[in-house]
């Protein structure tokens, strides 16, 4: 039977690879740091697939057409985006448990929209990147919710979809150890006039809740609360609760947590687990 | 709802180096393939975000990336700032 052995929260801010030299040394090295914690968790957790929760930002999908939740069960590569700072380059996609969770999900009240093949944006290609591209026993599963650009899915739903993803690893007949990745966040404003500003006192309250496996705080957040206090970007909290979801009992523990000005973004690494 | 067509109409000229070019080089034909207000498409010729967002609901992600594809880039970023931010 497949396990599930780990879940981690990170930041896929694309200036980390396109403008990495901006910030003062000691927090960009704080932040490529923890996406190498991650690598080593891996491949400590001996962790051979990893479902990456991101968001689309107005990039591979536009106003024709916009998934509230989305797996890919094919072919997939990224960055899209030539600026991110990234090679683009195809990904190791465990296609058979892919396909099985997007079957579960049919079955179980997740109406999944499917990709066969994408090139995806820096949401989850910066986190495979930085964290386990470079590792060939390691595969990932991408899934996209939109976070980003309304009309967006709701918290609870996000959990749910987690909850459903888990189920489906669990009932799963092959012997893959697979982590989750919720990406994103926290505070951080994408082209609104506060761009640039980090909610630090917000960021430590989002993190003390997942520290706390807190649940009902964050499945309340509306979404005009996240926007004020921790900006657009801010909603990507709802990829953190895919994960949260996956991870039955979690509790959070704090990998790193730096406000970046330079990056535009409060920088939040957190480990998960039951 | 031109909100909408407008929407798609910024998007499209955003997404990819023809279409960026081709907004470029003829903002006028290019808008006129949408359903949009005249002066919607003023708006959106003149890049004046702060309207857009603020009195035509239009996402700040999405204004940001067009003024970034048809401005020259992020060096561009901070006058886009100063036309958010500047007062109404």
């Amino acid at each position: 039977m497949a396990q599930i052995v780990g879940g981690f929260l990170m930041p896929h801010d694309p200036l980390f690879t396109s403008a990495p030299d901006t910030p003062p040394k000691e927090q960009r090295d704080a932040v490529m740091n923890a996406f190498a914690h991650v690598n080593k968790r891996l491949k400590e957790l001996q962790v051979d697939t990893v479902i990456v929760i991101g968001d689309d930002h107005f990039t591979v999908f536009g106003p024709h057409c916009l998934p509230r939740c989305l797996i890919v069960i094919g072919d997939a590569s990224g960055p899209i985006e030539p600026w991110v700072g990234l090679p683009n380059e195809q990904f190791r996609i465990n296609q058979p448990l892919a396909q099985h969770i997007m079957n579960y999900g049919f079955d179980n009240g997740v109406d999944w929209a499917v990709s066969k093949s994408i090139t995806l944006d820096h949401s989850i290609s910066l986190p495979i990147h930085l964290c386990f591209q470079k590792e060939e026993n390691i595969s990932a599963i991408p899934v996209m919710v939109n976070a980003g650009v309304e009309p967006l899915i709701s918290n609870k739903r996000c959990f749910e979809i987690g909850k459903s993803m888990r189920d489906a690893v669990l009932a799963w007949e092959g012997n893959e150890r697979v982590a989750i990745f919720g990406t994103g966040g926290i505070s951080h404003w994408v082209g609104m006039p506060d761009m640039g500003r980090v909610n630090e006192e917000w960021d430590h309250m989002v993190m003390k809740a997942v520290e706390e496996g807190d649940t009902e705080t964050l499945v309340n957040l509306s979404d005009a609360e996240i926007i004020e206090q921790s900006g657009n970007g801010g909603l990507e909290i709802k990829n953190w609760m895919v994960a949260l979801g996956f991870i039955e009992g979690y509790r959070g523990t704090m990998i790193e947590y730096q406000p970046v000005r330079e990056w535009v973004t409060g920088c939040g690494f957190m480990e998960i687990a039951a | 709802m031109s909100q909408y067509a407008t929407e798609r109409a910024i998007w499209e000229a955003t997404s990819g180096p023809d279409k960026i070019q081709a907004y470029l080089a003829n903002p006028d034909a290019f808008l006129a393939q949408y359903a949009m207000t005249d002066e919607e498409k003023a708006l959106v010729k003149a890049k004046d975000v702060k309207a857009l967002a603020d009195k035509h609901g239009q996402s700040h992600m999405l204004l940001m990336l067009f003024w970034l594809v048809t401005s020259g880039g992020f060096a561009a970023l901070q006058e886009y700032l100063g036309r958010m931010n500047a007062p109404a």
